[in-house]
């Protein structure tokens, strides 16, 4: 089981390149259309075919990614805090804190260098939500929504321990009172008076992911029962897994129909949502060996700077791509391909490198 | 004595990072900062291929892993009576 975090936190970093190399990917055949095809104009060249439908369930599945990292911290965090008092509960998170918060800051400076390059001011509002909620790029959320889950886990970890059902019930309310707002602003419509108290629950990303985190300290804690407990009841997780996949993709589809978006981030839907939790559930279940298991361990063991870093190193590739290789914009397999080739290896790389050179003192200060 | 070297060099080099220079073995590896949580999962994946034994889950615990004297003591014990 323990090991299997390890692969688990390489496979998520895998899905979460790929993720944001979908975005590049249907930019490319919405917008950049033009530089392969003499007559394409905009979003002429998506319509909905089995290889949308492909990209929309991987995509939709690759999602996982986060809610799989905050499952493994909460099992980590678990290990860390058990025995401890809260006062040496802190005096560890302290340090953790600090190798998450320097590389995050580094990483969301070099970003907005990165923006304000390509033309893009900053207020100083902006650049204190840029820093303070993760706004610098789509996935820089992670690292603010950590570090509060890691500020509240000694009393999480407790609350685990003595109230388990309660604990993962006010996880899972939380998640599912948030993501009903998700639905109103998708669909553009106010929130009645008599669900004016949703308004709580509406924003940020503590209250929706929070679940997850739980289920992992739960799962630490409780780690026997919750595992034969799963084992008796595998066959049905894998169909609700199949219907959840089957059912998010016809809800993606009347929300794009309802909303009149052309793609909306399935991610926060509470059909795709709950597809993540039995994911998760039926990884705990599985056999460890899968291809490329030690491989994908050591993308496990250097996520956090892979996360930081890969999402600037696609976006320069796909604009390099863009300029000289424009062709490839058009095969959009061969373009994901290189694009999570490249998110993967140059990060690793960098890293690498920084072992290496007289930087090495400061390595956990760029990659964690 | 061996075992205590070989684990000692693989958090130096692999999981400290450059966070320390030298590490003493008595040193409380979490509370130092010196490995993060997802250090532990890489020590068992180390020890696993290393020692050519499957760290049981019920083993991983802090006790085992707080330093380096903790973790080769464990380890020669589940080695000796491996043998």
């Amino acid at each position: 089981m323990i090991r299997k975090l390890l692969l688990l936190n390489g496979i998520a970093i895998l899905f979460a390149v790929y993720h944001h190399s979908i975005y590049w990917a249907i930019t490319a055949i919405n917008f950049w259309g033009h530089r392969f095809v003499s007559n394409a104009t905009p979003q002429s060249l998506f319509s909905p075919n089995l290889f949308s439908i492909f990209l929309r369930i991987t995509d939709q599945i690759a999602g996982v990614a986060v809610p799989a990292f905050l499952f493994v911290s909460g099992f980590l965090y678990g290990f860390s805090l058990n025995h401890q008092s809260i006062r040496q509960s802190y005096r560890f998170l302290q340090k953790r804190i600090i190798y998450l918060l320097i590389p995050y800051i580094i990483w969301s400076s070099i970003t907005v260098v990165f923006r304000l390059m390509e033309g893009n001011s900053y207020s100083l509002t902006k650049l204190a939500r840029v820093f303070l909620l993760g706004e610098a790029d789509g996935p820089f959320y992670y690292v603010p929504l950590i570090i509060q889950l890691i500020l509240l886990s000694p009393f999480l970890f407790r609350a685990v321990k003595e109230f388990p059902l309660v604990a993962v019930g006010i996880g899972f309310l939380l998640q599912f009172l948030s993501g009903i707002t998700w639905y109103f602003k998708i669909l553009n419509v106010n929130l009645p008076q008599s669900l004016n108290f949703l308004n709580l629950f509406k924003g940020g990303y503590l209250l929706s992911h929070l679940l997850w985190f739980i289920v992992g300290l739960s799962l630490f804690i409780y780690r026997e029962k919750i595992t034969s407990f799963l084992k008796n009841h595998r066959w049905w997780i894998l169909f609700l897994i199949a219907f959840f996949v089957i059912f998010g993709q016809i809800e993606f589809q009347l929300l794009i129909n309802a909303s009149g978006n052309d793609w909306i981030n399935s991610q926060s839907s509470l059909i795709t949502k709950w597809l993540y939790s039995l994911l998760l559930l039926a990884y705990v279940v599985m056999g460890k060996n899968i291809f490329l298991s030690s491989n994908i361990e050591v993308l496990g063991a250097n996520s956090y700077g892979i996360y930081l870093s890969h999402v600037i190193v696609i976006e320069i590739c796909a604009r390099l791509i863009y300029h000289v290789l424009p062709f490839l914009l058009g095969q959009t397999v061969i373009l994901l391909g290189i694009l999570v080739f490249m998110g993967i290896t140059i990060p690793l790389l960098m890293m690498h490198l920084s072992k290496k050179f007289p930087i090495k003192p400061i390595y956990s200060y760029l990659w964690g | 004595m061996e075992t205590q070297m070989i684990i000692n060099n693989f958090i130096l080099n692999e999981l400290a990072k450059g966070r320390k220079k030298t590490i003493n073995n008595d040193e409380d590896l979490l509370a130092e900062g010196i490995i993060d949580s997802l250090g532990i999962l890489q020590l068992v994946a180390f020890i696993e291929e290393k020692f050519n034994f499957t760290v049981p889950d019920e083993d991983v615990v802090i006790e085992n892993f707080m330093s380096v004297n903790a973790l080769s003591s464990y380890l020669d014990q589940k080695l000796a009576a491996k043998h």
